[in-house]
């Protein structure tokens, strides 16, 4: 058999259109398909063109912000990145609104924030403020350290060269220092 | 392949919803779609013909091109759904119901298609002796008279790839058959609109 034979034979055995009554209906679905279709486009394409225009207003608000900022006619302050450092649980709330208005004033006067003390260390920062020496002990020490380091060495964060004269523990930071426990007032 | 009068115009009314211009579209090519998937052996082809239908209403209005490409886009789209029939098929086995209906109707269309059913036997046991993608190449070529590059678009294949796979068939097909040679099955397929090695679009 020859291929041209047989591809006329895969052609007329499998192509046969459908029954009259399955076509009729066929026909019929796609028509009301299309009509249906037809009457929905214009409600889509209004809701659609509602949805870009809210995008497109939206986008030039964000644009033009962008631009003030660039421009330099808005700036961008965030007081409560350094704010989160505090914690509140430690504090009246009449001192934690005092250190909020201490801290904004450093910030809009183009200073930076010493960096906060850990969480839950309200009762050693205030015997650091009255000149006490930090032990840092816990449960389990023995008795014979407690007392008071400050005359053995420099407390953490002291420069060798310079013992006692402040608490900065970060290398780059320009801040004043915190007032070291060994400075008496 | 036959072209409907004024393809554009009938377009445009088929977009309307008018009756006749579906019916223009629909028996020009339901026909040959339907062979298309009843070579494939989909299991309800004329249920697929209609989804491809449907769908084919959904996006008409975003589908421009002449009538070529549009009879491409029917036959992908025809492609698609069988494929995807398949796959729900494969990860769905039959209920018991579907089988016991699709009994009944074989027996009662078993007369009107005794004559034809052996035909059809003897070809789908030689179309079956090709690979998968060999057959759909292939009777794509036959039933939608699609140009390599459309069949790669809607293989998702590269137009080499496609004229490999076509000329891989007609080779086998030829042994199979015991034809001459390849040039005289080339010669057939170009004779049936269909250019092999020397088409470029």
């Amino acid at each position: 058999m020859k291929l041209e034979a047989f591809l006329d034979s895969v052609q007329g055995a499998y192509q046969r259109a459908p029954a009259e009554d399955v076509a009729r209906a066929h026909i019929a679905a796609l028509a009301e398909a299309a009509r249906s279709i037809r009457s929905e486009a214009p409600a889509a394409f209004r809701k659609r063109r509602l949805v870009l225009a809210i995008a497109a207003a939206f986008a030039a608000v964000l644009t033009l912000l962008a631009g003030l900022a660039f421009a330099g006619v808005i700036t961008w302050h965030d007081p409560f990145g350094s704010l989160l450092r505090i914690n509140p649980s430690s504090q009246t709330q009449s001192s934690f609104w005092r250190e909020f208005e201490h801290r904004y004033a450093i910030v809009n006067s183009g200073g930076s924030i010493p960096k906060a003390p850990v969480p839950n260390s309200g009762s050693v920062n205030q015997a650091r403020q009255n000149g006490e020496a930090d032990h840092g002990h816990q449960h389990g020490d023995r008795p014979e350290h407690h007392g008071d380091h400050a005359n053995q060495k420099p407390p953490h964060g002291d420069s060798p060269d310079n013992p006692g004269g402040g608490n900065c523990q970060i290398p780059n930071d320009v801040s004043p220092c915190l007032p070291s426990p060994t400075q008496q007032p | 392949m036959e072209k409907i009068r004024d393809f554009e115009t009938t377009l445009k009314a088929a977009l309307r919803g008018e009756e006749q211009a579906w019916a223009s579209i629909y028996n020009e090519y339901a026909p040959k779609v339907l062979g298309y998937l009843r070579a494939r052996m989909a299991p309800d082809p004329e249920d697929l013909l209609s989804e491809t239908l449907m769908q084919v209403v959904r996006d008409l209005a975003r589908f421009k091109g002449n009538e070529d490409a549009f009879r491409s886009w029917l036959f992908t789209v025809a492609h698609h759904r069988m494929l995807d029939d398949a796959r729900y098929r494969a990860r769905r086995p039959q209920i018991a119901a579907d089988e016991e209906a699709l009994a009944g109707e074989a027996a009662g269309n078993a007369e009107t298609e005794a004559i034809d059913s052996l035909t059809e036997q003897e070809i789908q046991t030689i179309l079956a002796r090709l690979p998968d993608e060999q057959q759909t190449v292939l009777l794509l070529r036959v039933f939608a008279g699609m140009t390599a590059p459309q069949i790669a678009e809607a293989m998702g294949k590269t137009v080499g790839a496609v004229k490999a796979l076509q000329h891989r068939a007609s080779q086998r097909l030829r042994q199979v058959l015991g034809d001459p040679g390849s040039e005289e099955a080339e010669r057939v397929f170009s004779l049936r609109g269909v250019a092999m090695h020397t088409e470029t679009t």
